[in-house]
């Protein structure tokens, strides 16, 4: 990616904190599926996996 | 050796080509060859692994049944989801796969990363005992399970004599795999026994890749052997045993072979893990739409997992 379109991405989007981000949700979403806590949680625990994945997968592809 | 004009990969691959062959072969680009090479890759990727996903996922969103193949398919959008994640037995058997995980999770980086320490020590004779700690590793899973699962009779299994012999209980007065309280730490201990070894083998990596001469600075400094563990040794290997941990939690999250051979999910279903409840709903009541929904869910949980290890992994690798 040129430096000059890597200058104009905002540096909230870029890879790295929304990789962390999306680890975040994942392992929430591992978390919410495997507690012996509240069912509430377990029911909302593939949407958070999916979200994350899903969010990991389009912001690997961002610049760095 | 080769003329300078006949260097390149697609030139080099038509000189060792028959010479019919060799002339289509000339006309290719580098870039046509190498998709000529993976492409049989491709195909069977595709076959076997892309097009069974796909069909998956349509088949969770539909009532087929695969004992049924000539009934009519109705779609059922997501009621098998929304059934899934708010069934309170298959919540359970997500709780018996935490503890299963959590357990042998946390017993073989503790055991792991002491017998890395102890075997980086280079103690005399340290590489036969290397090898004799790696041997369980090395056998199928199907073998362990067979033979764990003698070793558990007690009546003529070896292991509840052992435990006699330490604690001075009557060996035929317990069960692993029979009771409900012991049967989950059966299969803890069995899969603990196997998998140790490897965790402590990336863990050794780890540990060998710590320069000596940040000790030797700390050796200068007069830290102690603890506080030397502590703010290097621990620090350092931490990337590689974190590599081990979620390697080992995705492998655990989806085990199969140990439980099924072990104890089949029971007794009643106190082991019955994830796996064992998807292979009933697939194979048993033949729930093949509902089964699917299962499938997509914990599949989207390991690939996220993955995601995270690659993550994880390429940290390790620009180390």
């Amino acid at each position: 990616m040129s430096g000059e379109r890597r200058r104009a991405w905002p540096r909230w989007l870029r890879r790295g904190p929304m990789e962390a981000v999306a680890t975040a949700l994942i392992a929430a979403g591992v978390f919410m599926l495997l507690q012996p806590f509240a069912l509430w949680l377990y029911t909302w625990s593939f949407v958070t996996t999916l979200t994350g994945t899903a969010m990991f997968v389009v912001v690997s592809k961002f610049p760095d | 050796m080769q003329p300078a004009a006949k260097s390149s990969f697609a030139e080099r691959a038509a000189t060792a080509t028959p010479e019919p062959l060799a002339r289509a072969v000339r006309g290719l680009s580098d870039r046509a060859i190498a998709w000529l090479f993976i492409s049989p890759t491709m195909a069977l990727l595709l076959a076997i692994n892309i097009f069974p996903l796909i069909w998956t996922i349509r088949l969770s969103f539909t009532n087929y049944r695969a004992n049924r193949p000539n009934a009519e398919v109705v779609g059922v959008g997501i009621d098998h989801f929304a059934d899934i994640l708010t069934d309170p037995d298959v919540w359970a058997s997500m709780q018996a796969t935490a503890h299963f995980v959590f357990w042998t999770i946390l017993l073989q980086t503790l055991l792991g990363f002491a017998l890395a320490w102890f075997v980086d020590r280079r103690f005399r004779g340290h590489g036969f005992w290397t090898t004799a700690i790696l041997i369980p590793m090395m056998l199928s899973p199907a073998v362990v399970g067979n033979f764990w699962a003698f070793l558990y009779q007690p009546q003529i299994g070896l292991f509840n004599y052992v435990v006699s012999f330490f604690t001075g209980l009557d060996p035929s007065s317990f069960e692993m795999i029979g009771s409900v309280k012991l049967a989950p730490w059966a299969i803890v201990l069995v899969d603990t026994w196997m998998w140790t070894p490897y965790v402590m083998l990336i863990c050794l990596a780890g540990l060998r890749s710590i320069p000596d001469y940040i000790y030797e600075a700390a050796e200068v400094d007069r830290a102690s052997k603890w506080r030397q563990f502590w703010t290097i040794t621990l620090p350092m290997a931490l990337p590689f045993i974190m590599l081990a941990v979620l390697f080992r939690g995705i492998e655990n999250f989806k085990m199969f072979d140990l439980v099924n051979l072990l104890t089949n999910g029971g007794p009643g279903s106190t082991t019955e893990v994830a796996s064992i409840t998807l292979k009933r709903e697939a194979f048993e009541k033949w729930r093949t739409g509902y089964s699917s929904a299962f499938a997509i869910i914990l599949f989207v949980t390991v690939f996220g997992l993955a995601n995270i290890y690659v993550k994880a992994l390429n940290r390790v690798k620009s180390r």
